[in-house]
């Protein structure tokens, strides 16, 4: 494996991170840049001096400060895992992202190991930004005291658990190329990430418990897998602790190198369900976001979220996974470009594709819901729970089709998605929280809230008139 | 008729990819449209189906305008690359575009036509799954099945096998011959001379040569009048000197 083409990857991955995510939309601007950068210095700054007067009040003892260590460890184990679920749904995102890589002279392992760097890198820097304020407030109050603890708590257990999923993402993908089912790959390992993620946050959750008993009863009781690091620290120091941790690194990170995985490669977007001799334009509509294997992969993610609600007896809230299928609506201007693009050859109207894109994506969801909602007949305690889904996701569809006109998520960019996502929530935040503190009465807010989607409905019409514009090289914006 | 006059286009406003084109296309025309790269062939072709803002000058059809609804229902455009929706199967794609024509299907020259391409199995498979030779073949398929007034064709035959070529030439100088007109696109002009009856060569926006290929094949070839565009002659002496330079 050569080092020096890795290197040329990874700084390929990184212009096109740049180019592409840092240069997306609104972030062009030198004034938003500003604008996020300043309020992110701010938000981590408030929140580091917050922690770190909350700890000079309450870890004055050796004890506190192990515990709340051990119990941020846990937490740093679900962030990781969080952070990796969602890096690979963002990866699943985009068709054969290393394909741009086909013609370089570098081998397999080269670019699947510079796919893990770079994931690697992505996955430490949040690790690093959720944990800072922590970080830093427990060595200004403590010096360099718990320093080893820091690293074996926070840096030994974030990676071997990354290394963990990544591993376990590895196999999935030989799994799934030896049974030639590699179209279900991304599916497959996010439902296993999630099964995983559930049963460890079962056991974190009642690990807290015992350790907050621990804490309590000055014991030290209690064991698990989760905490392996942590007692092997503490029995054994911090030089044992480091060795086992660089022979298991080592040993998973050579398990990632030499597995073959092609995941990356895949280019394959649809499966061929409902089959039609005839398909008319609104078919066609429904069947382009229908046969995509990422809506296949939200329906099922759906249906998992159900299960899992149903097993955490939150059973009154499972319409509401119908939210996860709506934000997948997010694509559906990019799935249905093609058709777009024949029928400017015809007499196309914008309001007509804004109607069939809105109404493709609520059959979809709609017909998607219908088990869950006889379900839900059965074991939904009120109305509210069964009605109230239907419209936030009818209204969460608008918006959605909106961001996917407005900032598609193109397939060569796994993170225009979150600047669709973030473009479109900030508005709504700002309006949700300006109508709390307005205090109107229900009529005005149901109004305003009316006239807000007149306003999305427009926006989004006007965005498939300039788009064709565009497209036919039109001068001047011509309105409805 | 397909009547083009006046016409100028221009993407910036400072140079002008199209300038003052004027042709007329009759049926049974089967015209080669041919020129270097970035001369305004694509542009032409995507203007005469309103799929660009006409900016100046006329195309007309029949007496109708290009951006009439009648215009573009006698019109089929293949484009270079592939704008197929990739969710369809064949069948189903060719069905849609029938749909949208409003042209029923007729299965038996389907079959006909399918089996002429050896694509039986692949009409029922993703367009996903198909290679670069196989869009080809469905968009002509779906072409043949509209049968429409005119048939404008941009490099569709690069990446098609010699079968499926020479099956493509036999359809095209048929359907050409039934009073049809055709326009085709591409940088064989081995191929062009031996299908089409007329030439248009475009360079630098504006039309260069325009004629029938029997009075050019009398004198001359498109190869010959290609060289003389670009200047061969000097720059083969250019290009030579280059070697003894470096020798």
């Amino acid at each position: 494996m050569r080092f020096i083409q890795i290197k040329h990857l990874l700084h390929l991955y990184n212009t096109f991170f740049t180019r592409k995510i840092l240069n997306f939309g609104v972030l062009k601007h030198p004034f938003i840049r500003v604008l996020l950068l300043a309020s992110f210095i701010v938000l981590t700054t408030l929140i580091t001096f917050l922690v770190f007067s909350f700890f000079t009040s309450t870890l004055q003892s050796k004890e506190a400060v192990l515990y709340l260590l051990n119990t941020y460890s846990l937490s740093i184990i679900l962030w990781t895992f969080v952070v990796t679920f969602f890096l690979k749904v963002v990866f699943s995102k985009v068709d054969g992202f290393l394909r741009m890589t086909i013609n370089f002279p570098i081998s397999n392992k080269e670019r699947n190991f510079s796919i893990f760097i770079y994931e690697t890198f992505i996955c430490f820097t949040f690790i690093f930004i959720i944990s800072f304020s922590v970080v830093l407030s427990i060595i200004l109050i403590h010096k360099l005291s718990f320093f080893d603890t820091l690293i074996v708590n926070l840096i030994y257990i974030s990676t071997i658990t990354y290394l963990v999923l990544q591993v376990i993402s590895k196999i999935i993908a030989y799994i799934c190329s030896c049974f030639k089912i590699s179209k279900l790959f991304h599916f497959i390992n996010l439902l296993i990430l999630v099964l995983i993620f559930t049963r460890v946050f079962r056991e974190s959750k009642e690990l807290i418990t015992k350790l907050s008993n621990d804490f309590i009863e000055k014991t030290n009781r209690t064991k698990s897998f989760l905490l392996l690091f942590q007692q092997v620290h503490h029995q054994y120091g911090f030089l044992i602790t480091t060795l086992i941790y660089l022979i298991i690194a080592l040993f998973l990170i050579g398990i990632i190198i030499f597995t073959p995985d092609r995941s990356y490669m895949e280019n394959t977007k649809h499966i061929l369900i409902v089959k039609s001799k005839r398909v008319s334009l609104m078919k066609a509509y429904v069947l382009s976001s229908l046969r995509n294997v990422k809506t296949l992969n939200s329906v099922a993610l759906v249906y998992f979220a159900v299960i899992i609600l149903i097993i955490f007896h939150l059973s009154n809230f499972i319409l509401y996974t119908m939210i996860i299928l709506a934000l997948n609506s997010i694509y559906s201007f990019i799935y249905s470009q093609n058709l777009r693009q024949i029928t400017y050859r015809f007499n196309y109207v914008a309001w007509k594709d804004y109607l069939y894109l809105v109404a493709s994506q609520l059959f979809i969801v709609y017909i998607v819901s219908l088990p869950i909602y006889f379900l839900g007949l059965f074991i939904i305690d009120s109305n509210i729970n069964i009605l109230f889904p239907y419209l936030i996701v009818t209204l969460g569809v608008l918006m959605f089709v909106l961001a996917g006109i407005l900032f598609p998520p193109y397939n060569d960019n796994p993170f225009s998605i979150i600047t669709s996502i973030v473009v479109i929530t900030a508005p709504i935040l700002i309006i949700s929280v300006s109508l709390t503190f307005l205090n109107l009465s229900t009529f005005l807010n149901v109004l305003l809230i009316v006239f807000f989607y007149i306003v999305i409905i427009i926006f989004s019409i006007q965005g498939l008139i300039n788009l064709k514009r565009s497209f036919m090289h039109e001068n001047g914006i011509h309105n409805i | 008729m397909l009547k083009i006059q006046n016409v100028k286009f221009s993407y910036d406003k400072k140079y002008q990819v199209l300038d003052n084109i004027n042709l007329q296309i009759k049926k049974g025309n089967f015209l080669a449209l041919i020129g270097p790269n970035g001369c305004g062939k694509t542009t032409l072709i995507k203007l005469i189906c309103d799929l660009l803002e006409n900016q100046d000058g006329i195309i007309t059809l029949n007496g109708l305008l290009n951006n009439d609804f009648k215009a573009k229902q006698s019109m089929v455009y293949l484009p270079s690359d592939d704008i197929l929706p990739e969710f369809l199967t064949g069948r189903e794609y060719i069905n849609f575009m029938l749909d949208l024509y409003s042209i029923p299907l007729d299965s038996e020259y389907l079959s006909r036509l399918a089996k002429y391409y050896s694509f039986e199995t692949a009409l029922d498979t993703l367009i996903e799954e198909y290679s670069h030779g196989m869009k080809k073949k469905v968009q002509l398929i779906a072409a043949m099945l509209i049968d429409p007034e005119v048939l404008i064709i941009d490099e569709t035959l690069n990446g098609m096998d010699i079968e499926s070529c020479e099956i493509t030439k036999l359809l095209l100088m048929n359907f050409s011959s039934s009073e049809k007109i055709v326009i085709m696109c591409s940088h064989d002009l081995h191929l062009l001379e031996e299908m089409c009856n007329k030439v248009v060569i475009l360079f630098r926006g504006k039309i260069h040569t325009q004629e029938y290929i029997e009075h050019i094949r009398k004198t001359t070839s498109l190869l010959s009048i290609f060289k003389d565009i670009i200047n061969h002659k000097d720059l083969k002496n250019e290009i030579y000197q280059l070697n003894i330079n470096n020798e």
